[in-house]
């Protein structure tokens, strides 16, 4: 078993994806040719985001090297973001095996009646899937990672069922959960967090609406802005000659943009095999009451969670250079903090004040589950071919941090591997 | 010549849910030969994106609240699977009227 993983592994990902897409297509019924489009799409969207990466690296580790040789800066690890993250995972020899496992534990809690959560969000499964990788970096235990995986699935599941009425009282958004990791580890910190607030008096009475917040810090929610704003401010600080400032500037924007949109094209290979595992699933529990578990995505566009994810971004910023322990410099998952607060908003019906002391609380969370990850995410990083030099700066996805609890039940997992 | 429309897919970060929708949504088009361009786009780029394209429809994975002076459908029928006929018809009628 290990050797067939070996070897497609040494093709390299952008020749491996597409064969093992094809055949976990063709295990959906696909017809051969939309198995082997789907399977090709994935490959050309790796081989896109492999070549962004390789651009971004070149622009940003410079001026993160001379950050920390000029101005003392403790940041060495360097966000390359969720997308990159997911490509990782989805990258990875043994990600079908790994989606189907996390099948088979969805199909197991559904015959069990555990749940009434049918998870057809193959795409999110990345998330589940790199802490199982990152087990299997750890013990060499592909057994390991499919328990890793498994444990972490069931436990985002249970959340999920939970959170549905919450979902649906503020979104309004009928039949479905939310299983997806970022949005339930941000609610493990939400709900305390606002109990606690609930129990400090005038604290408790404080109430901010976003009112057009949105409209006139809007922009500065943009990829393309803050590619330009965070590169320059970046090598400035760098004490970099003033080429350097305008070239990082624009090539960091230019990721930024570029970055989703070759992962939105491996997406596109998903789609069908996607939804024919959706169709899969339905059809097995035909006729009985399921909510669909969804992507956050679905709960994102609510206004106070936009407002409340552009205000996090000078936090953030703060946050990660003052935190004690933090080596995460955020980056590329700077536009992306809106996954981190969707619980909050519906928790505090959309009271930014309250979303925004929660968004902090997350952060700290959020910077040292990165800045821990690291290691083995660049190792993995590597193994997919990221053109990611030994011996320089390591990287993370700072938002990816935001899977602390199932970071932790993995931290857990290993530690008991590595015991016998 | 027929009328190429303009459609755009909100989601979170343009990768996941509006990829699904705008392949749901290319499908049905190409079914009734209708000419469209589509476009993927954020929550937060999208007041600039309807400015800018000036889009005969909107089909966005979340409710959206605010009103953009443009027909806007909810996609969660495409990603989930369930309704995916009637979301059909909707777009097909809100097309037909802007013809």
């Amino acid at each position: 078993m290990m050797k067939v993983f070996q070897v497609l592994t040494n093709l390299g990902p952008v020749v491996m994806l597409p064969i093992i897409i094809t055949l976990f297509g063709l295990l959906f019924r696909l017809s051969v040719g939309k198995a082997l489009r789907a399977g090709v799409t994935i490959g050309i969207g790796f081989a896109g985001i492999n070549i962004v990466i390789g651009y971004f690296w070149g622009a940003i580790a410079p001026v993160a090297e001379a950050l920390v040789n000029n101005t003392g800066s403790t940041l060495t690890v360097i966000d390359l973001g969720w997308p990159s993250a997911a490509a990782v995972a989805w990258g990875s020899s043994f990600a079908p095996l790994l989606a189907l496992a996390l099948l088979g534990v969805n199909l197991l809690m559904l015959v069990l009646n555990w749940t009434k959560t049918l998870n057809v969000d193959i795409w999110n499964f990345w998330g589940v899937m790199l802490l199982g990788q990152i087990m299997y970096y750890h013990t060499q235990s592909v057994v390991g990672a499919i328990v890793t995986c498994a444990l972490i699935m069931a436990m985002t599941i249970f959340l999920a069922d939970r959170s549905q009425h919450l979902f649906y009282e503020y979104f309004q958004i009928p039949g479905v959960t939310i299983p997806h990791v970022f949005t339930q580890s941000a609610g493990l910190i939400a709900y305390p967090v606002n109990w606690l607030i609930d129990r400090i008096p005038g604290v408790n009475k404080i109430n901010w609406s976003p009112g057009n917040l949105q409209k006139k810090f809007g922009i500065m929610g943009e990829p393309l802005m803050i590619g330009l704003v965070i590169g320059a401010v970046l090598s400035i600080i760098a004490k970099m000659p003033y080429q350097t400032v305008l070239g990082t500037s624009m090539s960091l924007a230019a990721s930024m943009v570029l970055l989703p949109r070759m992962v939105s094209i491996l997406m596109e290979g998903l789609v069908p095999i996607a939804d024919a595992a959706n169709e899969f699933m339905q059809k097995k529990f035909a006729g009985r009451e399921v909510y669909i578990g969804m992507d956050s995505a679905i709960a994102l566009g609510e206004t106070a969670n936009l407002t409340t994810a552009v205000l996090l971004i000078p936090v953030a910023i703060v946050l990660a250079i003052i935190l004690p322990g933090n080596k995460t410099l955020p980056l590329a998952d700077l536009p992306a903090m809106g996954y981190m607060t969707i619980v909050s908003v519906a928790l505090c019906r959309g009271n930014i004040f309250r979303t925004l002391i929660i968004g902090a609380v997350t952060l700290c969370a959020v910077l040292w589950t990165s800045t821990a990850m690291a290691p083995a995410l660049t190792e993995l990083a590597r193994q997919v071919g990221f053109a990611i030099p030994e011996g320089t700066n390591i990287i993370t996805s700072f938002v990816t941090g935001l899977y602390w609890f199932a970071y932790l039940i993995q931290e857990g997992i290993s530690k008991l591997f590595l015991l016998f | 010549m027929a009328k190429r429309y303009t459609i755009l897919c909100a989601c979170g970060s343009s990768i996941a849910t509006s990829t699904m929708a705008a392949a749901k949504l290319n499908d049905l088009l190409q079914k009734n030969n209708i000419e469209a361009t589509i476009k993927k786009t954020t929550y937060g780029e999208l007041a600039k994106d309807v400015k800018q394209l000036n889009p005969d429809l909107i089909l966005s994975s979340t409710n959206l609240k605010e009103d953009f002076g443009v027909p806007c459908l909810n996609a969660l029928p495409y990603l989930t699977g369930v309704g995916r006929a009637k979301l059909d018809d909707e777009i097909l009628a809100i097309l037909k009227e802007k013809e």
